[in-house]
């Protein structure tokens, strides 16, 4: 009799394990099916917030192009200069809201990176050319000097390294300020290749170089000074440099400049 | 006299549209203008542009939908599409060039003079 019970008491408790079992697993793919349906709201959340915001940017952008490149008619050297200082707090927060929508993406999408083959030097010259003209409006100069010897091509996500390219170069003609330059250098380590641009701008205050791959940071001596910034620039770049397993970093004086290098695997 | 290059310029809103279609003519194409997804579908049938500037976001069908129908279609599927478009996540971008974008164009990234010069590329290929 009591192997009876014994019995019937083992098949109820395996019926209740195997019951468990199927409740965690529908249990994991309800949460799992909420986590996607979330990831995806956000996801088409960022996409539309992105438009909205970039498109009046963009339809300004394009009447001031228009004034400025003389298409409808000509404008004095006054009006030229007015329409040359909306243009630019334009493209300033074009900047910016991309900046910030970078953030929150990246943090939805936990960066992934898509490394693919990439001609590196041809990357820092390309990127390099299309600054020219900023570069220029601001009386800057950007140099290259490029490696002599030929650099095979490096794995890498080419969106967002530009990005980090292109942040640099733009940190360097925005805090040089006026007359000066911004020298880029590329250098093959062997297992690694490293990127460089020192500039001749404002630099860094020592007591706050080690904040600045922080979010929303600003220097206290440009704040005061009039340029415009989101603080996210050199945080978005870090996260970048980190998911492609290399360190990026500063070096700085106050009123000599700053040099910002990045290091990352071939 | 040289015929000009047509683009279709597919934008439901309004300033762009006189920006990017003034810019165009002042660089020498000739430039065909639709508001909505069906009206790009239908003029890209009977005007064969050389070009089509193709929006996302329109009322109605929206530009993937548009992107797909004329890649589906034997009459269209050979004109050069470039999106234009403010949205710029990855996945739209990996989506319209899967779908047969030849270039995608972020509208707030890109200078009139840039389109210009991306619109000359294409139509002269």
């Amino acid at each position: 009799m009591h192997w009876i019970i014994i019995i019937l008491l083992f098949l109820a408790l395996i019926a209740a394990l195997a019951y468990l079992l199927s409740l965690r697993k529908r249990l994991a793919t309800i949460c799992k099916d909420e986590i996607e349906k979330t990831e995806n709201r956000r996801s088409a959340f960022i996409s539309i917030i992105s438009h909205q915001l970039r498109t009046p940017l963009s339809i300004i952008k394009g009447y001031l192009e228009s004034l400025l490149t003389g298409d409808l008619g000509k404008t004095s050297p006054g009006q030229k200069e007015y329409l040359t200082e909306a243009y630019d707090i334009n493209i300033d927060s074009i900047k910016m809201v991309n900046d910030y929508l970078n953030v929150v993406r990246l943090d939805s999408e936990n960066m992934a990176v898509d490394l693919k083959p990439v001609d590196f030097v041809q990357l820092v010259e390309n990127t390099i050319r299309r600054l020219t003209p900023l570069a220029k409006a601001s009386n800057c100069e950007l140099i290259f000097e490029k490696p002599a010897k030929m650099i095979p091509p490096v794995k890498l996500d080419i969106i967002k390294i530009k990005q980090v390219i292109e942040n640099a170069l733009t940190n360097a003609i925005k805090y040089i300020g006026g007359k000066g330059s911004a020298t880029v250098h590329v250098i093959d380590k062997g297992e690694t290749i490293e990127f460089s641009c020192r500039d001749t701008g404002v630099g860094i205050p020592e007591d706050q170089q080690d904040e600045v791959f922080t979010k929303f940071f600003r220097a206290k001596n440009v704040i005061n000074k009039n340029t415009k910034g989101s603080g996210l620039g050199l945080f978005l770049s870090k996260i970048i440099i980190d998911a492609h397993k290399g360190k990026i970093w500063i070096e700085s004086e106050e009123g000599k400049g700053t040099t910002v290098r990045f290091e990352i695997p071939k | 006299m040289v015929k000009k290059n047509k683009v279709l310029l597919t934008e439901d809103d309004l300033s762009l549209l006189k920006i990017y279609s003034n810019k165009l003519r002042i660089s020498g194409f000739e430039v065909s203008m639709a508001t909505t997804g069906d009206e790009c579908l239908r003029k890209a049938q009977i005007e064969k542009p050389n070009v089509i500037l193709l929006d996302l976001i329109m009322p109605g069908k929206d530009g993937f939908l548009v992107l797909e129908e004329l890649k589906a279609n034997e009459q269209t599927k050979k004109i050069p599409v470039v999106i234009l478009s403010n949205l710029g996540q990855e996945a739209d971008i990996k989506r319209g060039k899967e779908l047969g974008a030849i270039d995608y164009l972020i509208k707030s990234d890109v200078s009139l003079m840039d389109l210009v010069t991306k619109v000359r590329k294409y139509t002269s290929t």
